[in-house]
């Protein structure tokens, strides 16, 4: 793995924007950054990234089954138990799972370690699928990056494949904060990839879902909901007013409620007590269990629910190097293992590592000044060389 | 995971053998000019479909010779800036889809916050606004992804 300095294109601002991925700059600071790339080659990715993405995912899903069958784990994750009725039956019902990311720490030698899961609601996809594509191809062809340059990238392709085995459901809505503009484009992304899969689609606001009086979701139009992608996050919805009506309500839901477990940060402490000392993940303990006194004073502070980095700690020695506020926290905290992150040029890269239908598909990367990936991160592409 | 057995779903799997052991060209790359073509059009046009209320109709399984084409047709606009839409086959032609889309995104959060409330579709009432309220908490910098 190398962090390797390269020219920009001239015109990939322009590009960006015409392919409708306007959200390449966020607060006037570059959100893609194409400055650099980052170099792997083939047996890093097969080997480092993609076999131990599938190893994870499925450690995951043992996970869940375990979880669902024992209360003690939902309790520990603080899910709420009206809702366990719903999160069994998705998952009994083997509710299908669209996507998901691992977020990983490579320093280019040793295994890589799961950071945290973001089974929910992932975003980033549609640049790590479609833009950072876009990236090889043009740097290639203007000799930016060598002829040979490959990329871990078939998002695309196994999105639709994805999509289409739930072709039989009629219609796809896809809901989600739309009046956000990274989320409205990770919709959009997913609305095309479905539609090209042969799916009727509808977009809605989150906000814009209705209740019927005979227990069914509707659009604006008041068709049911019978299957809905949703970028909002299973914990805000069992927050929500319409959460308490979720069980009773006929809609599919993608990702399905069994992933509330996997979106948790609990997750980790439960995947390290099931799996001790497994190489590609670091010691996590929950915050109130007596064995997190074994990290010492050095260790990742996250809270159960939190998203892009809020409310994450880096102490060490007992100090508090590092701290992104939120709004997160109030169910409780985890604290992992500190893995010194690597640094390259400076900069502290975390990989994201994709899989769509359980299976390991693709690679994005986010870099910072700050060992903290947060909503600010940069987007920097990746290449095999 | 129609396709999993109730014996496979949840059990780990076997972790993938390197492609170098595959028969056959490795399946973990993109085509290249599929993906490009695929990603430059879909993004644009999906911006396009984002109309409130608006649904593309197209019957399964019917192919898109372009999605844009296909968009065009099915999906009339609703907003000025729909007329960049009509070209089509190179790149230009999805570039008014970023006003296009932020036309839908700030007119749709407008409406999401005042549909809130109940009416009365043929025999059924509806409730609107039941979601999104945890979010609001938050502040309106936060998104659901993460």
């Amino acid at each position: 793995m190398q962090r390797i300095v390269c020219p920009e294109r001239d015109d990939w601002r322009v590009t960006a924007e015409r392919t409708g991925f306007d959200f390449h700059t966020l607060n006037g600071e570059r959100y893609w950054d194409e400055r650099a790339y980052y170099a792997f080659t083939l047996d890093e990715i097969e080997r480092r990234i993609e076999a131990p993405t599938g190893e994870i995912d499925a450690m995951c899903l043992e996970l869940v089954g375990r979880a669902i069958g024992d209360e003690k784990y939902l309790r520990r994750l603080k899910i709420p138990e009206a809702f366990w009725p719903l999160l069994s039956e998705s998952w009994h019902r083997r509710d299908a799972s669209l996507y998901g990311r691992l977020d990983l720490s490579y320093d280019g030698w040793s295994p890589a370690k799961l950071l945290e899961y973001n089974a929910d609601t992932p975003t980033s996809i549609f640049e790590a699928a479609v833009f950072q594509w876009t990236w090889l191809e043009q740097a290639i062809e203007r000799n930016i990056i060598p002829k040979r340059a490959d990329q871990f990238n078939s998002i695309h392709e196994r999105l639709i494949d994805a999509w289409e085995k739930f072709a039989r459901a009629k219609h796809l809505h896809l809901a989600g904060m739309t009046g956000n503009t990274e989320d409205a484009g990770t919709l959009a992304y997913l609305q095309d990839t479905a539609s090209q899969a042969g799916l009727t689609t509808t977009m809605i606001d989150i906000e814009s879902v209705g209740l019927r009086d005979d227990g069914n979701f509707v659009d604006l139009d008041d068709r049911p909901i019978e299957l809905a992608f949703k970028l909002y996050p299973w914990e805000w919805m069992f927050h929500d007013t319409f959460g308490a009506r979720l069980s009773g309500a006929p809609t599919r839901w993608i990702e399905p409620p069994w992933k509330a477990i996997l979106s948790n940060k609990g997750i980790l402490p439960l995947l390290w007590e099931m799996f001790p000392k497994h190489p590609n993940l670091l010691p996590a303990y929950f915050e109130d269990d007596p064995k997190a006194a074994m990290l010492g004073g050095s260790f990742v502070r996250k809270p159960l629910y939190s998203r892009e980095g809020a409310n994450v700690a880096l102490v060490s020695a007992g100090t508090t190097l590092a701290e992104q506020a939120g709004p997160y926290g109030a169910e409780g905290f985890i604290r992992q293992a500190f893995a010194p992150m690597p640094s390259f040029s400076d900069q502290y890269p975390v990989l994201g590592s994709w899989l769509v239908d359980h299976t390991p598909c693709g690679l994005s990367i986010r870099e910072d000044e700050n060992p903290i990936t947060g909503n600010t991160s940069r987007f920097v592409p990746h290449a095999i060389l | 995971m129609d396709n999993k057995s109730d014996k496979d779903f949840g059990k780990r799997k076997p972790v993938s053998v390197p492609v170098t052991a595959r028969p056959g060209p490795p399946a973990k790359r993109s085509g290249h000019v599929a993906l490009l073509l695929m990603g430059t059009f879909a993004v644009g046009s999906a911006a396009y479909t984002l109309m409130p209320s608006q649904s593309c109709e197209r019957p399964p399984n019917v192919p898109q010779p372009s999605l844009l084409q296909s968009n065009a047709a099915e999906c009339p606009p609703r907003s000025s800036s729909s007329s960049s839409h009509s070209s089509s086959g190179s790149h230009g032609g999805s570039g008014g889809s970023s006003s296009s889309r932020s036309s839908y995104y700030s007119s749709d959060s407008s409406s999401s916050h005042s549909s809130s409330g109940t009416s009365d579709s043929s025999s059924h009432a509806v409730q609107r606004g039941g979601f999104g309220s945890f979010a609001h908490s938050f502040g309106s910098h936060f998104s659901g992804g993460g």
